[in-house]
Order: structure tokens, then C-alpha cells, then sequence
């Protein structure tokens, strides 16, 4: 089973409620669960309130963290960004965040998240000095976060 | 390091490329060997060839040096570059790379330089040589340090992310340099329990 079936799955029964909560919670602040079906598991960040599959969402913050260090690097390739328009196609986003980023609804498409929510918020993790301490205990948290998910699955 | 053997009989394409291209050339015992996550593929018996390299390792200089001219004198590349070709296959492209800085006296000392278990695959074109737990850790997609974890750096989790695989926990702080001692062991513990189902 991939990550965009377990998505589907949780959809209609999670993602609103969950999206309310991290909204309330910290727009910044990505909140990582482990869910399992038929004996499978998937990790899925939800950043903002969008759901994201774990491995991808270690590519945003590693570019974005690899940028900040080398000044060079990309964080998103063509690829990546139509990986992420196809898992949220058949998101239905929270009120808390259509009214934080100020966009109708009509017009919220995923390459307006990405670049007016999710690009923004990974540039101010990266811009973070590598080593302080803001950084640093955003990086616990992810750890803390994913080691959580993965000893208290969700059966969906 | 206690190795277990395959001979692979699926008809994943990186296969059929390594055969066609590296036939009788390679040899297990000294070398040269093509490993890492082509024959990791094979092993594991996935067809996704997108950003599949196939990696030559030499044994020393001279053969690394015999097989940039082996391979140079071949007419079926689309592209050549020093060390690194190009080969079109049923309408894909391969991208091969003849290691140039690192040589490897067996293929254990090759396998055991690698950072992480689930790249610990190595092939002489014939059979494919792998640990128990480089096959457990690529078919559940764990990224665990194999040695020291000074060798990873945070490219490499980029890379593996992108190829859909997941840190133990731990190992993030480590990898992007911001680990303290705990996380470290944090990241070793995960390494050696073996019993948790990630």
C-alpha cells in the first residue's frame, strides 16, 4: 500500500480535525503520526495542516537545511513539487489556514501553498543558524515526534 | 562479515544492463565489483530504474585505470565523461560510474565502507553478495548507520528520502550535525534492537 492510499484513507475521518488542531497549535510547527492498515504503516507529517508522507517531507527540511549551508542547492525539483500537487489534489484545507494564508477558496491551489506557506516556513528553518538552539530543537521535536508516531500507530 | 549469496533470475532490466556490459570483466573474490543500489535493486527485485547509477569499485589504480580505458574504447555509449558513461537500453538511459578515489581490497572491505545497511549489496555481474540485515533494512526501507555516523552527511539523507526510505529514530539529529551524545545513542540503540518492527 503506498503513502497516497493510506492519505485517501484518513482523509475524510482525520485530516479536518487534525488540521484544526495544528492550526490552533503552531502553523510552523509540523506534527508527525504513524498510521497502520491491513499490517501497514505510513508516516505522514502534516505540515500547516497539509498531509505530507514522512520521506518527503525529510527532503524539504534536508534541501532546505543543505541550502542554508551551501547556498546553492534547490530544495525542489519539478519531480518533487508533482508528487506533492497529486497527494493533495483531494485535500479539503482547514478554515484556519485558508484564513491565515488569505486566499479564497477557489483559487487555493497546491503551488500557492507551497509557495506562500510550506517554501516560506522551511526558508526560516533554514535561515535559523544551523546551530542555535531554535534549530536545534526543531530538529528534537521532528526526532521526538517520529519516534512517538512510530510506537503509537493509528489503525485506520 | 558473514555474507549470504543470490543469483538473481528476475528480468529487472539494471540486470540485464550489468550483464551486457560488464560480462566477464567483474570477479567476486578480487575485484572489480559493481555495488550499492543498483544491485540493492536487483536484490530486492525493484524495476524502478529512475536514478539507479551503477557504481564500479576497483581493487586498486591499475584496474580502475583499465577499466576507464576498457570502457572508453566502447562504441555503444551515449555519452562518455571521464570515468562516468552513459548507455541506452530498451529506450532508458544508464548511467555508469567508474569509481576513481577509493579502492577496496574484497568485497567485504568494500560492503563495510558503505554508511548505511540498506546499501550493503555488492554483484560480480553473476551472483549478488549481501548481510542479513541489508536486506531486511532495504525491503522495509529503514535507513540505519552501518559504522561510524560520521560518514553520512546530510545529502544522503536526501537522496534516500527521495528514494521513499526512512531514518531510525535518532538518526536525524545526527545526521544533520546538531546530535548530542543521547541522540547518538539514541541512534546505535535503534541500530542494534533488531526486534522493533520499523
Amino acid at each position: 500500500m503506498t503513502d497516497q492510499k493510506i492519505i485517501d484513507g484518513i482523509i475524510d475521518q482525520k485530516l479536518l480535525q487534525t488540521t484544526s488542531l495544528v492550526s490552533l497549535m503552531s502553523p510552523l510547527q509540523p506534527l508527525i503520526e504513524t498510521y497502520e492498515k491491513n499490517g501497514e504503516k505510513a508516516t505522514i507529517a502534516f505540515m500547516v495542516g497539509l498531509p505530507i508522507p514522512f520521506n518527503i517531507f525529510l527532503v524539504y527540511f534536508t534541501a532546505a537545511y543543505i541550502t542554508y549551508v551551501n547556498s546553492s542547492l534547490e530544495y525542489m525539483n519539478d519531480q518533487d513539487r508533482a508528487l506533492l500537487y497529486k497527494i493533495w489534489e483531494s485535500v479539503e484545507l482547514s478554515k484556519e489556514l485558508t484564513d491565515m494564508i488569505h486566499i479564497s477558496k477557489k483559487d487555493m491551489k497546491p503551488e500557492y501553498v507551497v509557495s506562500n506557506v510550506i517554501a516560506p516556513m522551511f526558508t526560516s528553518y533554514a535561515s535559523i543558524e544551523k546551530c542555535n538552539e531554535a534549530f536545534r530543537d526543531m530538529v528534537y521535536r521532528l526526532d521526538q515526534d517520529y519516534t512517538i508516531s512510530l510506537s503509537n500507530c493509528i489503525l485506520v | 562479515m558473514n555474507l549470504r549469496t543470490h543469483i538473481p533470475e528476475n528480468d529487472n532490466p539494471i540486470w540485464e544492463v550489468i550483464q551486457k556490459l560488464t560480462k566477464n570483466i567483474l570477479n567476486m573474490e578480487n575485484g572489480p565489483w559493481i555495488a550499492g543500489g543498483s544491485i540493492r535493486k536487483i536484490a530486492t527485485n525493484d524495476t524502478n530504474i529512475h536514478n539507479s547509477d551503477i557504481d564500479i569499485f576497483s581493487p586498486n589504480k591499475e584496474i580502475m585505470e583499465w577499466l576507464i580505458a576498457y570502457f572508453d574504447k566502447k562504441t555503444i555509449f551515449a555519452q562518455k565523461n571521464d570515468g562516468d558513461y552513459t548507455y541506452k537500453y530498451d529506450g532508458k538511459f544508464y548511467k555508469i560510474q567508474v569509481v576513481k578515489h577509493f579502492f577496496y581490497k574484497s568485497v567485504e572491505e568494500l560492503l563495510d565502507s558503505f554508511d548505511f545497511t540498506a546499501t550493503m549489496f555488492a554483484s560480480d555481474g553473476k551472483t549478488v553478495v549481501y548481510t542479513q540485515q541489508a536486506m531486511i533494512d532495504a525491503q522495509m526501507k529503514k535507513l540505519v548507520f552501518h559504522g561510524d555516523h560520521e560518514k553520512c552527511r546530510p545529502m544522503r539523507l536526501l537522496k534516500y528520502s527521495k528514494k521513499g526510505f526512512l531514518p531510525v529514530p535518532g538518526m536525524l539529529p545526527a545526521i544533520l550535525g546538531v546530535d548530542k551524545p543521547e541522540y547518538l545513542e539514541k541512534a546505535s540503540l535503534f541500530c542494534n534492537d533488531r526486534s522493533k518492527n520499523y
